[in-house]
């Protein structure tokens, strides 16, 4: 499982005051807790919301700063726009493996020229299966949009194994076939684009309902049992980390049960107050 | 490395369950590092005598033992151990004189006709390869006649009987009954699995009956002390 530690993100509020504050120590805090939880790759994103291209530049590149100083794991490039994302990849200068994240189904100029730049450094780049209209309920339609967008990624020198399949969630609380609607979604990629990767961001099955921490981490679970080959989550939730050792598990991916009887050795399973 | 360093450094990792260099070992720090099959063959290489690669094998699972008796290791990790044990078993048999590797004894060892479980006795079968003896394993569903043709052939000095339900066990029974028919009075019959017991065996005139595969080790040893 490739981790991506998601919590360097100006939509978190104390992300965006960091930030805004250059504090340069909160960034710092969050990166290594990640780190030691077993993070891959920690995304940046310094999207406050201000609309204004060049301080998020600005913002993105002083994160890349800190995190190469104080990580040595690899790296998500995280923004909308391709100038931030050529910007970033430019003062990265490929001095850590990274990714880029993201574009979707709606194939603008813009994811484009985000594609190009995938291209350009030959790196891994995320792409979500969610169009114009939005996240489609059935599973059919998300694989029509992986494979619009591995048309244009192949076209442009992108290989099908540098693609990170996001098959996105739609809340069970609004309709209850949607887990099983991902699962299936992730089976699919993997039959039709056995190269590619699958990646999740795992909260949206949860909207609206209670004791959220368990349905993530069942439906995380579940996912890898699937294929899921990574997941964008908050590796230092116990949670998360339970749910990635079921997973691998269940899956048949941890030789002799090691990394499962570790974790009961170290009393990740053991309960305590949440 | 010397020769005794290089044996030290086998026996650590056959505890550890390093296969080779791979495998992450029972800690999860050990991969890139060589295993059980890549110091089986440098020990081969630097001369060392097999019988005394052999030892070391023993050693090691003797201590994984321990550890999964004291409840430090789970059933995995004493598996992991007799997988490098098998594994480098297969590396050195050639280098032995025949019939080297069997000193510990020929076992053979079946689950009953009508009885589809393995898993027990596949874990037994691995352990006692480990461990030295030589095992034929029949497999599940083994009907008393088959379990007899073998015996003719293979030559044990142990039968190993396995059943995990009610409705099975009784065909012990009957394989038992059909050993001292033939008048095969030296071979020792051990039986395992859960709806099993020492009362059961005594009843249907079986050696011992075996809890678990460290049970079945420790018994194995004490009839061959005895005799």
């Amino acid at each position: 499982m490739i981790i991506i530690g998601e919590r360097v993100n100006a939509t978190r509020k104390s992300i965006r005051t960091a930030i805004q504050q250059k504090d340069a120590g909160t960034i710092q805090e969050e990166i290594s807790m990640q780190d030691s939880a077993g993070a891959n790759y920690i995304d940046l994103n310094a999207g406050t919301g201000s609309g204004e291209i060049q301080q998020e530049k600005d913002d993105l590149c002083w994160l890349i700063d800190i995190a190469l100083e104080c990580t040595e794991k690899n790296i998500v490039l995280d923004a909308a726009g391709p100038e931030i994302l050529k910007t970033a990849a430019r003062h990265l200068d490929n001095r850590r493996p990274w990714m880029l994240n993201s574009i979707n189904g709606e194939l603008t100029s813009q994811s484009m020229e985000i594609i190009e730049l995938a291209s350009q450094y030959q790196v891994p780049l995320i792409a979500l299966a969610m169009d114009k209209d939005g996240i489609p309920p059935e599973t059919d339609r998300r694989i029509a949009i992986c494979e619009a967008i591995l048309n244009e990624t192949e076209k442009r020198g992108l290989g099908e194994e540098l693609v990170f399949f996001d098959p996105l969630v739609i809340p069970i609380a609004t309709d209850i076939k949607q887990g099983l609607v991902t699962f299936q979604a992730i089976q699919r990629i993997h039959e039709l684009f056995p190269k590619a990767k699958t990646t999740l961001g795992l909260t949206n099955i949860s909207h609206g309902l209670k004791k959220r921490y368990l349905i993530n981490g069942s439906f995380l679970t579940t996912a890898i049992c699937f294929g899921l080959d990574s997941a964008i989550c908050d590796p230092t939730q116990k949670s998360i980390q339970q749910s990635i050792i079921m997973g691998n598990l269940l899956a048949g991916k941890d030789r002799h049960c090691r990394k499962f009887s570790r974790a009961i050795r170290q009393g990740l399973f053991e309960d305590e107050e949440r | 490395m010397s020769k005794a360093e290089l044996l030290k450094s086998l026996e650590h990792a056959i505890v550890m369950g390093h296969l080779d260099a791979e495998d992450e070992g029972f800690d999860g720090t050990m991969e890139g590092t060589p295993g059980t099959v890549e110091l089986v063959e440098e020990a081969l290489e630097e001369g060392v005598e097999p019988q005394k690669i052999l030892e070391v094998f023993g050693k090691a699972m003797e201590r994984v033992g321990d550890l999964f008796e004291s409840g430090e290791y789970f059933l995995p990790d004493m598996l992991a151990s007799a997988e490098c044990v098998g594994e480098a078993m297969d590396i050195i048999e050639p280098k032995l004189e025949a019939g080297r590797s069997s000193e510990k004894g020929k076992f053979l060892i079946a689950t009953v006709e009508g009885d589809l479980h393995d898993i027990g006795k596949n874990i037994v079968a691995t352990m006692l390869k480990g461990a030295g003896y030589q095992v034929q394993d029949l497999g599940i569903d083994v009907p008393a006649d088959d379990i007899l043709k073998s015996i003719e052939e293979f030559k044990p000095d142990f039968v190993g009987l396995s059943a995990l339900l009610t409705t099975t066990m009784i065909e012990m029974e009957k394989v038992v009954k059909q050993i001292r028919e033939k008048g095969y009075s030296d071979i020792k019959v051990l039986i395992g699995g859960a709806p099993t017991s020492e009362e059961f065996a005594e009843k249907i005139g079986a050696d011992e009956y075996c809890r678990d595969v460290m049970d079945a080790l420790n018994k194995l040893e004490e009839m061959k002390a005895a005799s």
